[in-house]
């Protein structure tokens, strides 16, 4: 009876546990001043060949750049950017690759690897970008190449974009791609006093045209701002 | 004795000294002067005089204090007098009483700004409460007011004669439309495929009967829109909205229906870097046996020179804004007007066609033009034009 028992208690037991590899970062190439921190918390120069592990803070300089191979994605390391590399592990199904974003801006092409599917994320203080096979770039926004990219809040607010569109943070909310769209139009604020804020997470983010409550205009239709004021 | 005395200076030095150097402040000069020729040729002007100041109560800005108040000096086209009045346009207390991993709540208080999803219906400064709440599944707002404070000067609120009459003063401050305003509004951001879908509700209740027995009229309306927005493609993007409006409005003995809808489709396309082109089409229905015209709370007319509001309307309107440069807006649009079913003024249902050009110039970053102009081509009057410059100083 307890042989039994223990078969079935290892046989549960094998079925249960998913094989996890941990993986290796391998730096292809670097431009201007790349540094990583090492377990000491001493700040090393990061040169083309060496690897990177999971929970490496990697930080670039003015006009300095640093690609990584992580798996079979690649990473691009733009100027000024802080990061660390907190997981890159090969499971039965799915390779899992995590960033955290701490400053700056960085661009990933994720592929598959071994015909795998792909779980890649870059965390920031104000958003997490999650993606399945693409290709995007992600600082203060998100810009997507190609492919589709969920972006979501703390909160856990989520909007998908898909290739082209850019999907900027708006206080708590991602805002839809008419909002980045818009913003780059570069529309000039007449006024700017707090009274032409929009306040409403809503209001500001569900038309091309925010409405901001004001007095009539010379349009006789109330006058539009681009004043986003979201906590 | 002394030294609890020299501590409780110290301590309000301190405080003061901080909010000193956290606040922020700013005087705008706004000066636009203009000829017209809608009945009679002739000049028109509008001055206001802005200062304002914001008071920040934490380092991230998220719970604050903004006040904001104006002067006002205009000649009226058709006008030979100055009318003067001024006006506090902001007294907001904005908090983040929540802040939890998966919910967020942060309200406005005070006299505030409002607007509904649409900027059809509701649109204008209010005194109450609004609440904003951020779930994982959407957002909602929540808003209570009232409009029986506000400078009827502003001329916004406009639903009945007593609402006009209160209007027509030349006091400094008279007080307005004596309506409780209330507001839902639920977001959820890509519910239909890529669409957000908003639903919305605004309400308002006229306290002229409590406040003034003696009114003429007395309306109150219900407004429930649905709306729906998102990308067509890449760089095309919509929105759809449908408002339906249920009322009651009481004069002498009679009652009144006051039910209409509004539908509204944009389109905004960005073709290319610095170009923005739009097109929508507005619908409201004629009078009939079920529907009465458009009544919304706060009354914008549906153009620049034609003078109606969105009563028995189709409108059709296209523009273009133009970015040549980062100090260079340009933009020209136009506006064709018909009226839902046939009026006994004129035959057919077209009524005028209205085109609009602009151009705002960022001189420096404190020194800002804008220059309108617009004509309209109505199938009863000649031409009417007016042409606007103005002038926007920040100190």
């Amino acid at each position: 009876m307890t042989r039994i028992r223990t078969f079935f208690l290892v046989t549960a037991l094998c079925c249960l546990t998913i094989p996890t590899f941990a993986l290796n970062g391998e730096v292809v190439a670097t431009t201007g001043k790349v540094e990583f921190q090492n377990k000491q918390g001493v700040w090393k120069a990061l040169k083309q060949g060496d690897t990177v592990l999971a929970g490496t803070m990697i930080s670039t300089g003015f006009k300095s750049e640093a690609t990584v191979k992580l798996g079979e994605s690649v990473l691009t390391i733009r100027p000024l950017t802080r990061m660390t590399l907190t997981q890159l592990v090969e499971k039965e199904n799915t390779v899992d690759t995590e960033l955290y974003l701490e400053v700056g801006n960085v661009k990933a092409e994720v592929n598959s690897l071994n015909a795998k599917k792909n779980s890649f994320k870059v965390r920031s203080p104000v958003a997490t970008a999650s993606v399945r096979g693409t290709v995007f770039e992600m600082g203060e926004a998100l810009v997507i190449l190609r492919g589709s990219v969920e972006f979501s809040t703390p909160v856990g607010q989520k909007r998908t974009g898909t290739a082209g569109q850019q999907l900027n943070i708006v206080g708590n909310l991602v805002a839809p791609p008419s909002a980045a769209v818009q913003e780059r139009m570069g529309t000039i604020a007449l006024n700017s006093t707090p009274s032409t804020e929009i306040r409403s997470p809503i209001i500001a983010t569900s038309s091309v045209v925010a409405v901001a409550p004001a007095a009539p205009s010379a349009s006789g239709s109330p006058d539009t701002a681009l004043v986003l004021s979201l906590e | 004795m002394k030294i609890k005395t020299l501590l409780a200076a110290v301590a309000v030095s301190a405080l003061c000294a901080s909010l000193a150097t956290a606040f922020d402040f700013g005087f705008e000069l706004s000066n636009k002067a203009g000829f017209e020729n809608t009945s009679a040729p002739d000049w028109y002007t509008d001055h206001k005089e802005t200062l304002w100041i914001t008071v920040p109560f934490d380092a991230k800005n998220e719970n604050s204090l903004a006040i904001e108040g104006s002067v006002y000096a205009s000649k009226p086209a058709q006008g030979t007098k100055y009318r003067f009045y001024a006006d506090l346009d902001l007294f907001r207390i904005s908090l983040v009483p929540v802040s939890l991993p998966d919910f967020k709540l942060s309200l406005d208080m005070g006299r505030i700004a409002t607007a509904d999803i649409t900027g059809f219906v509701l649109s204008q400064k209010i005194d109450g409460i609004e609440f904003h709440g951020t779930f994982a599944f959407g957002n909602i707002d929540l808003m209570a007011g009232y409009t029986g404070l506000l400078n009827a000067r502003e001329g916004v609120t406009l639903m009945t004669t007593d609402d006009t009459d209160d209007y027509a003063t030349e006091s400094i401050y008279a007080f307005g439309a004596k309506r409780a305003v209330g507001k839902i509004t639920l977001q959820f951001p890509q519910l239909v495929g890529t669409s957000d879908l908003v639903i919305e509700g605004v309400g308002q209740y006229d306290m002229r009967r409590f406040v003034n027995p003696a009114y003429s009229q007395v309306v109150d309306t219900l407004y429930g829109t649905v709306s729906l927005n998102g990308p067509i493609v890449d760089s095309i993007f919509y929105q759809l909205s449908g408002t339906w409006q249920s009322g009651v409005l009481n004069q002498a003995s009679v009652s009144y229906s006051e039910n209409a809808i509004l539908a509204s489709l944009r389109v905004d396309a960005f073709p290319m870097e610095g170009n923005h082109l739009f097109a929508q089409f507005i619908y409201t229905p004629p009078q009939s046996d079920l529907f009465s015209d458009f009544l919304p709370v706060s009354f914008y007319k549906a153009g620049t020179l034609y003078e109606q509001g969105y009563g028995n309307l189709m409108k059709a309107s296209a523009g273009w804004f133009f970015t040549p440069a980062s100090f260079l807006n340009l933009d020209l649009g136009g506006n064709v007007f018909f009226n839902s079913k046939e009026t006994s003024v004129g035959s057919g249902l077209y009524n005028g066609t209205e085109i609009t050009g602009g151009a705002t110039l960022r001189l420096t970053s404190d020194l800002r033009f804008r220059i309108d102009s617009a004509f309209l081509f109505s199938l009863s009057q000649a031409m009417q034009y007016q042409a606007a410059v103005k002038a926007i100083l920040e100190l």
